[in-house]
């Protein structure tokens, strides 16, 4: 398994029902969901965030604010959360689809999805 | 008929084999600690401690100044910084900034798109009309990922890079654990013992690290 994999597979597991009513439920009854309750690692951090993301998106269409048809693909996920975020901030966004601030100065915003980056290991991957 | 009989078999192993996967997944996350197997004995990578991420921003410290002092007999400088090799890129008519920019270009351009598709989304779209920002989102990636992996190679070299490498096997080297008499010990007593430990030993320990160390610690 390499990286990419392992963070489809998280991804998927975030989202499935299972980790979606336990995520629900321990927020209502305050239970852990990982063992450690500090130092917590890279993949954790990002299971804690898919699993509120995967809750938000479930919400919307539980309330009817977008089909369930988002749940048929990520590129529709990333982009309906992508949108949602950032539809009460279009005056934020200039012409070219940068973010910029109040004195339209550029933004380096660094991630706006869940898009994970390579890493380097002793003998860089290279994509074919 | 065969060929039918072949591909479903090829379907279901490939659930089986996302099933025993995505179980493995999961075990990553009950801890931070991760334990795995290699040649039939036990190891674990855990997060690395306050006190080791201090001592290995210490070293990173030296060993950048080190690498911005050190100079060949002739007075020039041994290794480039990243702003070094973009110029000298420049002049053997390699435009790194006009990649960037293009990057940048790219990035926006996926944005807007991705904010079309969400507003697609949420305005009930044909699935017709959802699928042509679909596929432009996803040729937008691929082109970026492309020129990434352009500059990346460009700037492998660079002192950056190289710190950026130094630090990660660094921290790696220091938080993988072997089971002995059912003892957890470190892996390596030191750094250059991990250097030249067996290569596909450290892949594997890699891929374990990178699920631990975030990328706040390497930087």
């Amino acid at each position: 398994m390499n990286l990419d994999r392992a963070y489809i597979l998280l991804r998927k597991l975030a989202k499935s029902e299972y980790h979606q009513s336990i995520y629900s439920k321990c927020k209502e009854l305050n239970f852990k969901l990982v063992k450690n309750d500090i130092d917590f690692t890279e993949l954790q951090i990002d299971y804690f965030n898919l699993l509120s993301f995967y809750s938000s998106l479930s919400t919307d269409i539980y309330l009817g604010d977008v089909d369930k048809i988002v749940l048929t693909d990520f590129i529709y996920e990333d982009a309906y959360m992508y949108y949602k975020t950032n539809k009460d901030n279009k005056d934020n966004i200039n012409s070219s689809g940068q973010e910029i601030n109040m004195n339209n100065k550029i933004l380096n915003k660094k991630k706006d999805t869940y898009q994970k980056s390579q890493w380097v290991f002793k003998t860089p991957k290279r994509v074919k | 008929m065969e060929e039918e009989r072949k591909e479903k078999i090829e379907e279901i192993n490939e659930k089986v084999n996302e099933v025993m996967d995505m179980n493995l997944v999961e075990s990553y996350i009950k801890d931070n600690i991760i334990p795995f197997s290699y040649e039939d004995k036990q190891y674990r990578v855990r997060r690395p401690s306050l006190k080791e991420r201090n001592v290995v921003n210490e070293l990173r410290i030296k060993k950048q100044v080190g690498m911005l002092k050190a100079k060949n007999k002739d007075g020039s400088f041994v290794y480039s910084s990243e702003e070094d090799l973009i110029k000298l890129y420049k002049e053997r008519g390699v435009d790194l900034n006009e990649l960037q920019s293009k990057m940048v270009s790219l990035q926006n351009k996926r944005n807007q798109t991705m904010l079309k598709l969400g507003k697609a989304l949420k305005d009930k779209a044909s699935e017709g009309d959802l699928k042509v920002y679909r596929d432009e989102i996803d040729n937008l990636k691929e082109e970026l990922q492309v020129l990434n992996i352009e500059k990346t190679t460009y700037l492998e070299f660079s002192i950056e890079q190289q710190m950026f490498i130094f630090v990660y096997s660094y921290l790696t080297s220091m938080i993988t654990e072997k089971k002995e008499d059912d003892k957890w010990v470190s892996m390596w007593k030191s750094y250059d013992e991990y250097l030249i430990a067996d290569e596909k030993f450290i892949n594997i320990v890699s891929f374990h690290a990178a699920l631990i160390i975030s990328n706040n610690s390497l930087t």
